[in-house]
């Protein structure tokens, strides 16, 4: 008898759907997987006759033929193991085969008959979802990941006795309660609490500025000035996620198998180390497989100690910065996965680290300090709007009693968000969203300069020897300086603050 | 070239021969022409057997004739004791080099000029503070006579062509090569406006063979020589040694008493240098006058607003951090930002050291 059972698969983060037909028949006992199966598939035979056995069932002494539709497509992952298991399961009359075409089925069989997860359930659901499933049956442990998704009923299972019965009509699975997004969004916590920074008050101005217009921050200060823990600070400034951003994200870190906790509702931050490759960081490997610049989707990409990065590393991440989008092509596979992220590096001023410290002697000799700095290509400084100088906070001022108590991140993301609701309002169908993005031929009607904002800026490129480059630069940090403001135009005094992130750079980079 | 300039060039091809040893040598024999009529047993006599078998072997007119061609197409010219051009101040030495390669604006060595040096290794302070001098000194007039040597000589170099001023760079290596190779732009660009000066034919290499006798040039070739930044072992002290044997004036520029890069210097002032501090000292001590009157500064700070004088205000005494000024002046962080960059465009204030800001004196 033919039984046919519906499933899904995935390339990369594009799921579809797709039968198992399992045919049984009088003859010689043996199984044929076919349609383009990988070796994780046709493994999946021992698995289902071991399980199918350990969970109380027979196993059909017969030929058995499964074929995986569409055909032309290569089928990847030990997934197919549960529709395969109750393909055959309806093919022997063990099992009602008419439901199994309505309801989507998958998950890995371990071989005492229990249910595993699925590396990238997520986006397989989402787009079944939209090819009108209606139902799917899955591991549990997938069941947090695809709890927020709406218009599917999601049947959570542990084994494969649970789910026969469950389709035999024996035993009730209740389905997941539907989480509404915004209720898992409310109580959000940030990793890292601005309020424990201590003084650094210039660099949490320039943070601040840089989550509201989507800078992308480069900071450079002495060993222990405070970089790391400012710039884990960023993802709990930004605007919250929305729903449609975290569902992104999740599908990203879902394919790469590390979603524990269900929908990923705080902004990603990632933070490769220097000795990471270009693969690793840009995505690839032979199944093609999201890199960290991926996983740090609609979140912040954290490169520390900049310098100590392979040149070719980072070149290979300049076209992903362009496009907020990554193709990777290998001989199986051709993923398209989104990267848009913002930029943070940090990275010690010289070699020793004490180069424009005031209370460390730097001993490098200029050559080194030019050499340390030339490591770092200008295309890619093309790219970062906003320098920051850091120097090492004095423990007395760390510790003294005056000091106000430093702002939490939660107040200053309401300002952010405030800010960033303008510029999408403003931006609107133009195709980019913040500042940061701004193209140069609309940035002069965009920051509609005041006169005295116009002698300020001639000035600037006068005396900070500003390139035509920098100029943009200053342009668009203004308008979010503006922005923060609540301006509609641009004045001198924006114009100077901006110029404050752009003439440090200019001081190192010539 | 004269028969006279061809004599010097043959003598400092001479190898083992010495600028001091050579000028003994064409006064002993009374003159250049002397020299050259001279026989082999004569120079044999004054000299020795192998340094006069070697200024036997050089003595060939062809071949200095070539030499001097090569220079000409590598865009050098030559000068030696006997060409009009060659600066009296040298003559005045023991051992003034008998062939000097040039590029640039002969007519530099004709005026008054100082020689501002200071280490490798610098400070924000030590840099500062020699573009501070570097630049007024060259508005007052002066040629800076410097040794084109990364960190605190190329600022001198730098900053003197930014204030439109004259100046000069004594190379301890052939004036085609570059050394480090990251001045070469700026050697290019003192070889356009100003003057690059060696005793090393093109080609040479440096060397402490070829940096050490250049630093008497440095030393002898200005009136004055100013020491910016030295640390406890520096060619910078070798310089000052000179420059004191030649007679020479000898400023040096203070630092903190615990500053590791100020060592050199804090120990010449006590050792009984002049104190610069500031260009009007150097000025003084050239005899010049330095202006009176109303500076670009001070019309500056004439037209600055409240906020910009509270924060001149508690700038005052010392150079501070971001987060001090903040504390100080009780202004919000934006509004100190814009200020701070205002009042640096406007030249009144400057970045001492990452986020430091101190005020231009």
């Amino acid at each position: 008898m033919l039984a046919k059972a519906l499933s899904c698969g995935r390339q990369g983060i594009e799921g579809y759907t797709m039968r198992v037909e399992v045919d049984v028949r009088d003859g010689l006992p043996e199984v044929d997987v076919v349609g383009l199966p990988d070796a994780a598939v046709r493994e999946s035979r021992e698995r289902v006759r071991t399980a199918l056995r350990n969970s109380g069932f027979t196993f059909p002494a017969a030929q058995i033929t499964i074929n995986l539709t569409p055909a032309e497509i290569k089928k990847e992952g030990p997934w197919y193991d549960l529709p395969i298991a109750l393909g055959i399961l309806a093919a022997s009359r063990q099992a009602p085969a008419d439901r199994l075409q309505q309801l989507l089925t998958l998950g890995t069989l371990s071989l005492d008959g229990s249910l595993g997860p699925v590396q990238g359930a997520l986006p397989m659901l989402l787009a079944a979802r939209a090819q009108g499933v209606r139902a799917a049956l899955l591991p549990e442990q997938n069941a947090r990941e695809c709890a927020a998704l709406s218009g599917i009923a999601l049947y959570p299972a542990q084994t494969l006795k649970q789910a026969a019965a469950f389709l035999r009509g024996e035993e009730e699975i209740a389905p997941l309660p539907h989480l509404r997004y915004a209720d898992i969004v409310e109580d959000v916590r940030p990793e890292v609490d601005l309020s424990s920074l201590r003084g650094q008050l210039a660099a949490r101005r320039a943070l601040e500025i840089a989550a509201s217009g989507g800078h992308n921050l480069l900071l450079i200060g002495t060993a222990g000035s405070g970089k790391t823990m400012l710039a884990r600070c960023l993802p709990g400034i930004l605007p919250r996620m929305t729903e449609q951003e975290a569902l992104e994200t999740t599908v990203i870190h879902s394919v790469a198998g590390d979603v524990q906790s269900g929908l990923l509702t705080r902004r990603p931050f990632s933070a490769p180390h220097h000795t990471t490759s270009a693969v690793a960081l840009i995505g690839g490997g032979r199944a093609a497989a999201p890199g960290e610049i991926s996983k740090a989707h609609n979140g912040v990409l954290f490169l520390d100690e900049l310098p100590e990065f392979p040149r070719q590393v980072l070149e290979a991440l300049r076209q992903p910065m362009e496009d907020g989008v990554v193709t990777i092509s290998r001989i199986n596979a051709r993923c398209v996965y989104p990267a848009r992220f913002q930029l943070i590096c940090a990275m010690n001023p010289c070699p020793c680290g004490n180069y424009g410290s005031r209370t460390r002697a730097c001993r490098c000799t200029p050559h080194e300090v030019q050499r340390y700095l030339s490591r770092i290509s200008g295309p890619l400084l093309d790219r970062i709007d906003m320098v920051v100088e850091m120097d090492a906070v004095e423990p007395d001022e760390v510790f003294s009693r005056e000091a106000p108590a430093a702002e939490d991140s939660a107040s200053v993301r309401a300002r952010v968000e405030r800010v960033r609701a303008l510029q999408n309002e403003r931006y609107k169908n133009e195709g980019f969203f913040c500042n940061a993005r701004l193209p140069a031929n609309r940035l002069e009607a965009a920051c509609d300069l005041t006169k005295e904002a116009r002698e300020t800026l001639a000035l600037c490129m006068k005396r900070l020897q500003l390139s035509m480059r920098g100029y943009a630069r200053v342009l668009r940090i203004a308008r979010t300086i503006a922005d923060m403001a609540g301006e509609a135009r641009v004045s001198a005094e924006h114009i100077a603050e901006a110029a404050s992130y752009r003439g440090t750079n200019e001081k190192y980079w010539k | 070239m004269t028969r006279e300039d061809m004599v010097w060039i043959w003598l400092s091809r001479v190898r083992g021969l010495g600028p001091g040893r050579a000028r003994q040598l064409v006064e002993h024999f009374g003159g250049e022409e002397k020299l050259l009529a001279a026989s082999e047993a004569e120079l044999r006599e004054k000299v020795g057997g192998v340094l006069a078998g070697n200024i036997w072997q050089a003595k060939n007119a062809e071949e200095i004739r070539q030499h001097v061609r090569g220079a000409w197409h590598c865009g050098q010219k030559i000068m030696t004791p006997a060409s009009p051009e060659y600066p009296e101040a040298l003559r005045e030495i023991y051992d003034p080099p008998c062939a000097l390669y040039y590029r640039g604006d002969v007519s530099l060595l004709r005026e008054r000029g100082v020689t501002l040096i200071g280490s490798r290794r610098h400070t924000q302070y030590g840099a500062r503070v020699t573009a501070q001098f570097s630049r007024e000194l060259a508005q007052a007039g002066l040629v800076i006579v410097s040794g084109l040597a990364e960190g605190l000589g190329a600022i001198a170099h730098r900053a003197a062509l930014d204030a439109c001023g004259k100046t000069i760079a004594v190379l301890g290596n052939g004036l085609d090569v570059a050394y480090p190779a990251m001045l070469r732009p700026l050697q290019e660009e003192i070889a356009q406006k100003g003057l690059l000066l060696s005793e090393c034919p093109p080609g040479t290499r440096a060397g402490r063979g070829t940096l050490l006798p250049r630093n008497r040039l440095l030393a002898a070739l200005s009136e004055a020589t100013i020491v910016t930044e030295a640390g406890e072992k520096s060619g910078t002290m070798h310089v000052v040694e000179l420059a004191a044997d030649y007679g020479r004036e000898v400023l040096a520029v203070p630092g903190n008493i615990d500053s590791p890069a100020s060592i050199g210097v804090n120990r010449l002032l006590r050792n009984g240098a002049a104190f610069a501090l500031g260009s009007a000292d150097v000025l003084e001590a050239l005899g010049l006058a330095a202006e009176e009157g109303e500076t670009a500064q001070e019309t500056a700070r004439a037209s600055l607003s409240e906020e910009e004088k509270l924060v001149l205000e508690a700038l005052a005494l010392e150079p501070l951090s971001f987060d001090e000024i903040a504390a100080r002046t009780k202004l919000s962080v934006s509004k100190l930002n814009s200020l701070l960059t205002m009042l640096e465009l406007k030249g009144i204030i400057d970045q001492a050291a990452a986020r430091v800001y101190a005020t231009k004196s």
